[in-house]
């Protein structure tokens, strides 16, 4: 092979790095039970000369073959990330030119032993540096450029990271504010730390979970960074006192270029993030923007922030968790307490981590989510004051709107006479909050739309009754759920929109599109149409002419509302029950001839029965939740 | 040659009216036996990966030359850790051979004084 040219099958080697760690796993078992063995000989006083080290050597054996076998995983990644980045796949031997793959690999050291020999030597010339006190930029590039094999080397990032301490990483941090931002400006700032934020990932990615029970003893795990480093990290380093110790601000910067695991992600944030959020919600002053030499990354709640939304499960979690010192407070009760013009990202970060929680992939965490942010915005006050923070919330509304109609219905058998239960008041006032913005309502318009939908599509035939000793069947207790859940949105929407003065003729007319977007989702005849393609000209422009520029009472709208999911329901109800008779041109297409018939077929083929259910329910609800 | 598998003797037990000798018999039995797992786990860890290495006949280049120095490297650890561990094992075995061996003179200076016989219980 000539020089500068590698290859591989890239399938094969990942299968023999694979074989591999499975025969590593059965040997550290025998290793771990022969430390074990001879630690608790040893502390019966019996001492074999020999025993220890040799324990001690298949320990490190162990863990040599375990880098090795994840060395030779990672190139396979490269190789098939070469091969992918030409459209091939890794089935086949591949030719690529070692330049080609190191710029897809990071495949850090073969030997483990050379990687923590380098990370001991880069670690003393980091000492060496911030010992120096005439470093400049260029010394410091070339000592972090060093790392450039190491930086996803686990072996070389832990012994690194363990060398140096959390007070090297922030000392070093604060040396590339001195020396680098004054004269390269922060791009290369941050590129610097960028580095010291991928090795420290690397380290704390090995960090043992927590509830790992400690190893028997005389066990050692030397493939997990120290707990000690990562105990430092999460509270033990005091930065000093914020808005006057720069090296509170470096830290953040630091850790705002790290993903690290979840557990010891939450633990940062409740440490270093919750008590700075809490003490802003007691005063007026900006607590973000710390050292302004970080430009742009100097605000330290926002460097936080960011290091959270990279990881949704730590934003979840965090979210939910309760605070030290304030009491029966979540921490989303602090995020959604905040003044989004306080912070340097004026709210973004924390509106992502939001997002993360409430519209998580696991239902636990995502419903835990929801309800923590609903009981913060429960009360009539409205709280929110972050442009992004609505959008963000009304994604977590889109995602449970299973649970918006258990929160409505729960404890509501009759809308027209029960007054409204605890759980709709305060899924109301959530609501209240979120919904005059007009992304968000759109939002959670279109889910309530799909939500109808499938509900209808769903229900029992009528005249099932399940339920003993009611006068109503199954399907009607369905539709009444449904037309509740819409009469509380719309009320919501309708006493939101009196606080707030912006709210356009725009947002009506989109509006308007959601009667096309639920035709669009007619089970078993597919996606007719997609809302994304929809023109303003549309059935719903039909319902909603121009002519409201001038509509800005909330009653006004919640009217046209009403009207509008009027409209949608019949659509739904006749087209779910008629679905050989959707039209056979898209709905954007069709002339104003067309939609009018079609909107006069559906008004002669929707069950009027369903539709009076759905209307009366939803009227019931609209009248209990405004004003008056 | 590696010394084969090792066992621990039988322990001998201190007669009646003997001083016993104490050693730790149980851990020194577990670690006798984890070095025993411990060395044929590494025989036949040696031998699966010499067969697993036709999956990298392919791979060439400089990222393979750092592998294979490595590789050559903790084989040989690997076997001088099977080539140990029946050492580590008899240093075990021996000292419980001498645990035996006092208990034996413990026994016997007993039976000396009482005139009654002892031996491996």
């Amino acid at each position: 092979m000539a020089r500068g040219i590698s290859s591989a099958d890239p399938d094969d080697l990942a299968l023999y790095s694979q074989q591999g760690l499975d025969l590593d796993a059965a040997l550290q078992v025998r290793a771990d039970a022969l430390a074990a063995a001879a630690g608790e000989l040893a502390g019966a006083g019996e001492q074999v000369a020999g025993l220890s080290g040799y324990a001690e050597s298949l320990t490190d054996l162990v863990l040599d073959w375990i880098h090795l076998d994840q060395f030779a995983g990672r190139v396979a990644d490269g190789f098939l990330a070469c091969a992918a980045s030409v459209g091939c796949d890794g089935t086949a031997l591949l030719t690529v030119t070692d330049a080609d793959l190191a710029r897809f690999t990071h495949a850090g050291y073969a030997d483990r032993d050379t990687a923590i020999a380098s990370a001991y030597s880069v670690a003393r010339a980091v000492q060496a540096l911030l010992d120096a006190p005439d470093a400049t930029a260029a010394d410091i590039e070339a000592v972090l450029a060093r790392t450039d094999r190491g930086r996803y080397d686990p072996a070389f990032a832990v012994t690194f990271s363990e060398r140096i301490g959390v007070e090297g990483y922030v000392g070093l941090v604060g040396r590339i504010r001195q020396t680098m931002l004054p004269n390269g400006g922060d791009d290369e700032a941050i590129a610097a730390v960028g580095v010291l934020g991928t090795i420290l990932t690397t380290a704390l990615a090995t960090a043992s979970p927590p509830g790992t029970p400690p190893p028997p003893l005389g066990v050692p795990h030397p493939l997990a960074i120290d707990a000690a480093f990562v105990r430092d990290l999460v509270s033990g380093y005091d930065t000093g006192r914020l808005q006057t110790e720069p090296e509170a601000t470096d830290l953040s910067v630091l850790l705002s270029m790290t993903d690290p695991p979840t557990a010891i992600a939450v633990d940062i944030a409740n440490a270093r993030l919750s008590p700075i959020l809490y003490v802003a919600t007691l005063t007026d002053t900006p607590l973000d923007s710390n050292d302004p030499a970080w430009l742009g990354h100097s605000g330290v709640v926002t460097n936080y922030t960011t290091m959270l939304a990279r990881n949704p499960d730590a934003s979840a979690q965090w979210l939910i968790a309760h605070p030290d010192d304030v009491e029966g407070a979540t921490n989303m009760s602090l995020v959604l307490h905040q003044h989004a013009e306080r912070y340097l990202d004026d709210g973004r970060a924390f509106a992502t981590v939001v997002e993360n929680a409430v519209a998580h992939t696991n239902l636990f965490l995502r419903h835990d989510s929801l309800e923590a942010a609903i009981a913060v915005l429960a009360g009539p006050e409205r709280i929110l004051d972050n442009p992004y923070m609505r959008d963000a919330l009304a994604q977590g509304a889109a995602a449970d709107m299973a649970h918006l109609d258990h929160l409505t219905n729960q404890g509501w058998q009759d809308t027209d006479i029960d007054p409204a239960p605890t759980g709709a008041w305060a899924l109301h006032g959530f609501l209240t909050d979120i919904l005059p913005d007009e992304s968000a309502a759109g939002t959670v318009y279109g889910a309530l739309e799909r939500y109808t939908m499938a509900q209808i599509a769903h229900a029992p035939a009528p005249g099932v009754d399940w339920t003993v000793g009611d006068a109503t069947d199954n399907r009607t207790e369905e539709l009444r759920r449904v037309g509740a859940l819409q009469g509380l949105v719309m009320a919501a929407e309708g006493n939101g929109l009196q606080h707030d003065a912006e709210a356009t003729i725009m947002r009506q007319q989109a509006r308007g599109n959601l009667v096309d977007y639920a035709i669009g989702l007619v089970p078993g005849i597919g996606e007719l149409n997609d809302i994304g393609e929809l023109s303003e000209a549309s059935i719903g422009d039909l319902a909603y002419p121009s002519g409201f520029d001038q509509l800005h009472e909330a009653e006004e709208i919640q009217s046209m509302r009403a009207l509008d999911m009027g409209r949608a329901n019949l659509v739904m109800l006749a087209v779910l029950a008629h679905p050989e008779a959707m039209p056979p041109v898209p709905l954007q297409a069709m002339s104003d001839q067309q939609r009018d018939a079609f909107l006069d077929w559906a008004k002669h083929n929707a069950d009027g029965h369903d539709r009076r259910t759905i209307a009366a329910a939803s009227g019931d609800a609209v009248e209990q939740f405004l004003p008056g | 040659m590696p010394r084969m598998m090792v066992e621990m003797p039988r322990r001998v037990w201190p007669a009646a009216g003997a001083r016993t000798v104490r050693f730790p018999w149980s851990p020194a039995r577990t670690v006798v036996t984890a070095l025993n797992d411990a060395r044929s786990t590494l025989s036949a860890t040696l031998d699966t990966r010499a067969w697993s290495a036709l999956l990298t006949t392919g791979w060439e280049g400089a990222y393979r030359d750092e592998f294979d120095d490595a590789y050559a490297r903790l084989c040989a650890a690997a076997s001088d850790l099977v080539e140990r561990a029946g050492a580590r094992a008899g240093s075990v075995i021996d000292a419980a051979d001498d645990a035996n061996r006092d208990q034996v003179r413990e026994n016997e200076h007993a039976a000396g004084l009482t005139g009654v016989a002892a031996g491996p219980g």
